[in-house]
């Protein structure tokens, strides 16, 4: 069975100035259908930057440099403008970080909604009303008929991510991204927009990439983890396999900092690359306790390794 | 309780102008701009003498309470006149204004949203349209294509669309990458629906502050074209043909031809230009 979104070998280089930043060095990265991906890792890891790519909405400095990606076999590459603007909402939809900033402020929500529903599946403006308020219902928003008549700055921002997954699943997609749904939300909201967003997955059975920098929020949410670092994919693989025995000794380092010990917080030392120079090493090797020689000489491509794959020169036996 | 309820309270647009520049500013500036358009409105309605009836037997009479302002030098009354004249100047102004931004305002967001090529064409051809003298192209214009009211208006409208398009631009660059904009686009809108209904409204404040100052240039321009006989054509009530008339007859002594309709000129110009300062203020983030 071919995987639902299939990214492949995808390298995206951006300029800036004279300068390239090297956001995605050869990543694949694959999505089956109703299956749940969590992408991991710290920022400029390039987690954004390959759900941007898949929606195509790279900012026009991005360029793509080699690589595929296909959208149920579709290729996503040579596809026109009117066919991505097709695919994107209905087919496959994307939830951001910063909920009520990613609502237009002179729009209810109800209308913004009501759009989407519109845009994809015509009807008449009555029943695309209809739909937005059952949508905004069914993410757990009370009062709904009556709260789709307010503005984004009259929602809480718990509230606003509601309205965003509602806007997400209004044509109920194959596909949901989560750009870390949950990020600037207090702890109490983050744990319902998680459950809502497995309670909308389950329902609809669409497909989630889940993108977050919080390795605890993926334990029985998703089934798959696939965790990067300085645009590259340094392991891949299901989520109890790398959650219990992390084969990548970043991944290791990740988990060990999700779990503070007695009064001491572990942190990474050092800090995540500088994505402008290419080391010939492993991106790695300059913060890990474990590098040797090989690692700074030699870049680790990604292996099969114990259920996963792992791109390490040495990895973690299980 | 409601949401509504809870909502941090904003003040309202009226309360803000009065919050930064004072009651009495807000009160005089616009209360005598509605003034002046009431003024014009109602002329028709007003007991004045009919502004372009020739009296020979009071030629050039000084201010009496016949005539308040005086006749010119072929008897028409300079008070009823300079009223009538607001009709002509403003509905020119506020047309020409109008007809850039229906054609600056798309023009500028679409550049501003697609970059590149689009954007480069836009771009000089607004620079070459501002570089050019405005009078002399008003004269160019004119002389090409005749001596009337679309003319006029149509040469004030070319000047006003780069003005706009250039604004319009410049606020929508940074709009293009924001959250909201990004999500209509993952929604799956199309570009121009993106732009038209997400960009544009949200680009509009800085054109309602210009608005007024582009009717006071406006008014200027038409008076200053019409002040070297390229605007409105004669019997027309109208300022800057007054004043150019009246111009004539200043160095013997009859000042009230040119100075009524300067002074009314001057007036609506400096509150538009004052009314354009309270709405910027308005939505100016406070420092």
């Amino acid at each position: 069975m071919t995987a639902l979104l299939d990214i492949r070998d995808l390298s995206v280089r951006f300029r800036q100035g004279r300068q390239s930043v090297y956001a995605l060095d050869q990543v694949s990265i694959s999505v089956g259908r109703s299956e749940r991906v969590a992408i991991v890792g710290e920022s400029g890891s390039g987690k954004t930057v390959s759900s941007i790519a898949a929606m195509r909405l790279l900012p026009p400095t991005a360029e793509i440099t080699s690589g595929a990606i296909s959208f149920d076999g579709e290729d996503l590459a040579s596809a026109s403008e009117a066919q991505m603007s097709a695919i994107r909402g209905r087919r496959m939809a994307m939830v951001f970080q910063n909920a009520p900033h990613s609502l237009n402020p002179l729009l209810t929500v109800g209308r913004q909604i009501a759009d989407v529903h519109l845009r994809h599946n015509g009807g008449s403006r009555e029943q695309a009303w209809a739909a937005a308020v059952a949508a905004l219902e069914a993410t757990g928003i009370p009062d709904a008929a009556n709260r789709a008549n307010l503005y984004a700055y009259e929602y809480s921002g718990g509230m606003a991510q509601r309205a965003m997954i509602a806007m997400a699943l209004t044509c109920r997609p194959d596909l949901l991204i989560a750009d870390e749904p949950t990020s600037g939300l207090d702890v109490t909201i983050q744990l319902q927009v998680l459950d809502l967003i497995r309670a909308v997955a389950d329902e609809t059975g669409a497909a989630l990439m889940l993108i977050t920098h919080e390795i605890g929020q993926i334990a029985g949410l998703c089934s798959r983890v696939v965790v990067m670092y300085a645009g590259r994919v340094f392991e891949d693989g299901p989520a109890d396999l790398v959650l219990s025995s992390p084969a990548n000794p970043y991944t290791a380092a990740l988990l060990d900092c999700a779990e503070p010990g007695d009064g001491d917080f572990p942190f990474i030392p050092g800090r995540a690359p500088d994505l402008r120079q290419r080391p010939s090493g492993c991106p790695f090797a300059p913060r890990c306790v474990k590098a040797r020689d090989r690692c700074r000489a030699d870049r680790p491509e990604p292996r099969s390794h114990a259920g996963r794959l792992v791109a390490c020169h040495f990895p973690e036996a299980p | 309780m409601s949401a509504v309820d809870i909502a941090p309270a904003r003040p309202s647009l009226f309360r803000r102008a009065i919050d930064r520049n004072g009651g009495w500013r807000v009160a005089i500036v616009f209360g005598a701009l509605a003034a002046i358009i009431v003024l014009g409105l109602l002329a028709p309605l007003l007991p004045l003498q009919d502004p372009i009836k020739p009296n020979p037997l009071a030629k050039l009479a000084a201010p009496s309470l016949q005539h308040l302002f005086g006749t010119d030098n072929n008897g028409m009354d300079v008070f009823s006149r300079t009223i009538y004249a607001i009709r002509t100047d403003f509905t020119l102004a506020l047309s020409s204004v109008l007809l850039g931004v229906l054609v600056g305002v798309p023009l500028g967001a679409i550049s501003g949203y697609f970059g590149g090529w689009t954007d480069a064409v836009v771009s000089r051809l607004s620079e070459v349209i501002q570089g050019f003298p405005q009078i002399l192209f008003g004269m160019a214009f004119i002389a090409a294509a005749g001596n009337s009211l679309t003319s006029v208006v149509l040469v004030v409208a070319i000047y006003n669309v780069p003005v706009y398009a250039k604004m319009v631009r410049s606020v929508i660059v940074p709009l293009r990458d924001i959250d909201y904009v990004q999500a209509a686009k993952v929604a799956g809108n199309r570009p121009m629906r993106v732009i038209f209904r997400h960009i544009v409204p949200n680009a509009m404040t800085p054109v309602f502050a210009q608005l007024p100052l582009s009717c006071a240039y406006a008014v200027q321009m038409i008076a200053g074209l019409s002040f070297i006989g390229l605007g409105v054509p004669i019997p027309t009530p109208e300022w800057g043909s007054m004043i150019q008339l009246g111009a004539n007859y200043m160095v013997f002594g009859k000042w009230w031809l040119s100075i009524f309709p300067g002074l009314a000129l001057f007036l609506s110009v400096w509150l538009l230009n004052a009314s354009s300062t309270i709405l910027q203020s308005i939505w100016a983030r406070r420092t």
